[in-house]
């Protein structure tokens, strides 16, 4: 950097430019399109799980927003549905012992936000390096390499968000991690993976690894 | 003597070629080759190692008792005195600050220890005399300290005048602030170290 004062109006800029973020993916058609896009990650990455899990990703469509939703939904845009082979088995196994033509299984939903999973990191990333002094063609390369890399990391959220939900109510799946210790090393690692800083600072690395060496001047 | 300047002509030497490697890797513009080769990159795997074994210690009990707690612990004491001289009627226990109507808990990631374990390892592994380590690692202390203060204090400001920007305020401002200004003072603190040599030279 050049001066103190070029490294303040930058870091104002950037405030400014994620803050635009921030409204864009809040305000506008942005906002389903993110949550669109988690969701496709989800499906691609995660619709089936460890030990013969099934999960399926949906947007939390305007209408479902009602009554006892209202504030389960709160904040929400994504919604998880999770089940399994071996609950599909049990059930049509029951059903077939007690005479029933059909069979009944109660999946596990949970909802979660498309904003708090990759928006928040994604802006982060993208006004970093909106602000930073390198060439377009850096910054485009540098673009599909982070949404790349970024969307990456909401597969891996969701894996061991996926684990620790499996763990939770494995008597019903019988899918996903079942030892203690594989639970607590998934556990743990879902702790870190989820944590907003740790995401943050993901998205700071590959800016730095992708534009560091045009900004730091080492031992110069 | 003569081994002396030996060593001296082999730093010289080793100074230009990574010169010429980082004049040739300008020129040729981005390339994946870029990413390995030079020394900033290199700092960042160090970096993103020693980090990683922060992170995997972090959620450990005894780090979580032993400094989370106290510091947390310290926080909310300190916000609340502060608070206090300015009329707010808020009690201190423990990491929460609490008043009539509501209260907010100082828990992981808003205890400022994460940005500090991000300064600390980034001051520890720059290429730079241990003075100026020392003096960065005591203007960071410093700053993130004041800077998480007025995190908190801010926070407990907005839940008491406007709840339904607090959310916001703590996950999509303060977060990504918190990042962006440990980053600032890093930056700052590395041009510092740059100067400092130059006016040595």
């Amino acid at each position: 950097m050049n001066s103190n004062n070029t490294l303040l109006l930058r870091a104002g800029a950037f405030f400014v430019v994620y803050l635009a973020f921030t409204a864009l993916f809040q305000f506008t058609p942005l906002k389903h399109a993110l949550s669109a896009y988690v969701c496709g990650i989800g499906n691609t990455f995660n619709s089936t799980y460890y030990n013969g899990g099934e999960v399926k990703f949906r947007q939390i469509v305007d209408e479902e927003r009602k009554g006892p939703r209202l504030e389960e939904y709160r904040g929400f845009d994504v919604l998880v549905t999770l089940k399994s082979e071996k609950q599909k088995q049990i059930a049509i196994e029951k059903a077939k012992k007690q005479g029933l033509s059909q069979a009944q299984i109660t999946p596990i939903q949970y909802a979660d936000s498309s904003w708090n999973l990759l928006g928040i990191i994604l802006s982060f990333y993208l006004a970093l390096l909106i602000v930073t002094p390198v060439s377009i063609k850096r910054k485009l390369i540098a673009s599909i390499i982070g949404i790349i890399v970024l969307s990456l990391l909401v597969a891996t959220k969701f894996w061991f968000s996926l684990g620790t939900k499996y763990a939770t109510y494995y008597e019903r799946f019988q899918a996903g991690f079942e030892g203690d210790f594989a639970i607590t090393i998934v556990n743990r690692l879902h702790l870190l993976i989820d944590f907003m800083g740790f995401g943050l600072l993901m998205a700071c690395l590959l800016w730095l690894a992708l534009c560091g060496s045009k900004i730091i001047k080492i031992g110069e | 003597m003569a081994k002396k300047n030996k060593k001296e002509q082999r730093k010289l030497e080793k100074q230009k070629a990574r010169e010429a490697e980082r004049q040739k890797q300008q020129k040729k513009g981005f390339s994946f080759s870029t990413i390995w080769t030079n020394q900033t990159n290199r700092l960042l795997i160090q970096f993103l190692l020693i980090i990683l074994v922060f992170y995997l210690i972090w959620p450990s009990g005894i780090f979580q008792d032993y400094i989370v707690a106290p510091v947390s612990t310290l926080y909310a004491q300190a916000s609340g005195l502060i608070l206090k001289v300015f009329g707010y009627p808020v009690k201190a226990i423990g990491n929460s600050l609490s008043e009539r109507n509501f209260s907010i808990n100082i828990q992981n990631g808003c205890d400022g220890i994460e940005g500090l374990a991000i300064f600390y390892t980034a001051v520890l592994i720059f290429p730079t005399s241990w003075n100026n380590k020392m003096k960065g690692l005591l203007f960071g202390t410093l700053f993130l300290v004041l800077l998480n203060l007025f995190r908190i204090i801010s926070l407990y400001l907005f839940k008491a005048h406007a709840p339904d920007l607090f959310e916001f305020m703590h996950v999509s401002v303060w977060q990504v602030l918190f990042i962006g200004l440990t980053l600032l003072a890093l930056f700052y603190w590395i041009g510092w170290t740059n100067k400092q040599k130059l006016t040595h030279e």
